[in-house]
């Protein structure tokens, strides 16, 4: 491999010949020790064109890691290098573990030029595209767990017989509600949300949305599963008098207090 | 071989195409970076440039020339932070009196050559930067002015007064220093190249 030159457009023979050896040993023909370093660039390349990015992005942050390392030049920098470049890769490809993507993100997310700008724009196209086939995926489970008739009858039952001691639960009829709640402590909470899915769902089936009406929150019982007051939704447009004790209503209306009484039981 | 269609083969991932593109460039690069942060660190700022050349193929448009001054041009600034990360003039300067030809009483033709090529270098290294890049854009590199410019960040007309200036320069120092005046390298290079400049 010679080192070739162009033929340029400016003569600069006026400086004579006198250079003319200087100038040919600074562009003598290329030594084989000069190209030690092709297997190495090559590695970089394969991993960085469409043919070679097979391979996985592991391997090639692996294998600039690995180059870097190699060089001897100012290795804290070359360290710094190799963390921004596995953390762009992996980032770019999302194949970091969820916190480090996350810390990656933070750390380089900032556009500091055009280029970052872009990035963070198809970044954050990439989310919303992510957010809607999640938001589509959960309408599809929520319509796949909607509550059966039967679920929605058993907890009509047991919200008429239930008392404080939980002893209706030892009925075998209420296996079931044992079963969706995950125990006694948590019927409460998944007969609350089932009955205000399925009050929801007759509101609309018959087209007469009320929103007003609607529970808030109605089907997320509280963090703990407990079937307290905080998990019940504020039933403020069906108030049912079969002894649902509720907090009071938002609207300002007055809630039953207390359980409800004998003449409240079927 | 055609390296302005290597270098479109090169984008479309063709390992071969690279390593001619490779083949053609590194020798120059590593020469330009000799000259610019000595030859104890040419070969990990090359290194660095590489690394960054091949990450940012895709983005390159051009031909085999252009191709060439893209790549020295990442490696020159790779060099300028190398310099001002260590904090240290851009070369150690040069000892001619270091490496005596007696040195290598028993060296071949290609090991002359390589210590030829090694002085010229540093005698280049010891232009003022900005005639320095200019010569060795020109002469190493094989840039034209325009494109030796746009490496530069200069326009054409800046680039052939640097390089003027540096080559009358570079003489006074040859005659001062008594390097390259048999010129070794004799394989290879364009005929009359040199003198052409």
């Amino acid at each position: 491999v010679s080192i070739r030159r162009n033929r340029t457009d400016e003569p600069l023979a006026q400086q004579g010949t006198a250079l003319y050896g200087l100038l040919r040993d600074a562009s003598a023909p290329a030594r084989e020790d000069e190209l030690a370093g092709m297997s190495q660039a090559t590695t970089w390349f394969a991993g960085s064109t469409p043919a070679g990015s097979a391979r996985s992005s592991r391997s090639r942050a692996a294998g600039i890691v690995a180059a870097l390392v190699a060089t001897k030049t100012a290795l804290g920098a070359t360290a710094a290098a190799a963390a921004v470049g596995v953390a762009s890769v992996g980032a770019a490809t999302g194949t970091l573990p969820a916190p480090a993507q996350d810390a990656a993100h933070a750390a380089f997310g900032a556009p500091a030029s055009d280029n970052a700008e872009r990035k963070a724009a198809a970044a954050a196209e990439r989310a919303a595209d992510k957010a809607a086939r999640e938001a589509e995926r959960a309408a599809d489970d929520a319509a796949a767990a909607a509550p059966s008739p039967s679920m929605v009858g058993l907890c009509r039952a047991y919200a008429h017989v239930k008392d404080s001691s939980g002893k209706a639960l030892e009925n075998p009829a209420f296996t079931a509600l044992l079963t969706e709640g995950g125990g006694s402590t948590g019927v409460d909470a998944f007969c609350t949300t089932t009955l205000a899915d399925a009050e929801a769902d007759a509101t609309e089936d018959h087209g007469k949305s009320d929103e007003s009406s609607r529970p808030a929150d109605a089907g997320k019982p509280d963090g703990a599963g407990k079937p307290d007051t905080t998990g019940k939704p504020e039933v403020t447009g069906r108030p049912d008098g079969a002894g649902q004790p509720s907090t009071t209503p938002a609207t300002g209306r007055p809630s039953e207090t207390g359980r409800p009484d004998s003449a409240g039981r079927p | 071989v055609d390296l302005d269609e290597a270098v479109t083969a090169a984008q479309q991932g063709s390992v071969r195409a690279f390593e001619l593109l490779y083949a053609d460039v590194h020798p120059r690069l590593l020469r330009f970076l000799v000259a610019r942060v000595g030859e104890d660190d040419a070969a990990d700022v090359a290194s660095e440039t590489w690394l960054q050349a091949t990450r940012d193929l895709k983005r390159f448009r051009g031909d085999a020339q252009a191709f060439r001054g893209w790549v020295v041009g990442i490696g020159r600034h790779r060099a300028l932070d190398h310099v001002r990360a260590r904090g240290r003039r851009p070369v150690d300067p040069w000892e001619p009196t270091a490496l005596p030809d007696s040195a290598l009483p028993d060296a071949g033709a290609e090991a002359d050559q390589a210590m030829a090529t090694r002085r010229a270098l540093a005698l280049i290294a010891q232009l003022p930067p900005d005639q320095a890049e200019a010569v060795l854009l020109r002469v190493v590199v094989g840039l034209d002015a325009p494109a030796a410019a746009k490496v530069l960040g200069k326009r054409p007309g800046a680039v052939r007064m640097a390089t003027s200036r540096g080559l009358a320069r570079l003489a006074v120092l040859r005659e001062e220093q008594g390097v390259g005046q048999q010129g070794v390298g004799q394989q290879g290079v364009t005929p009359g190249s040199p003198a052409a400049l």
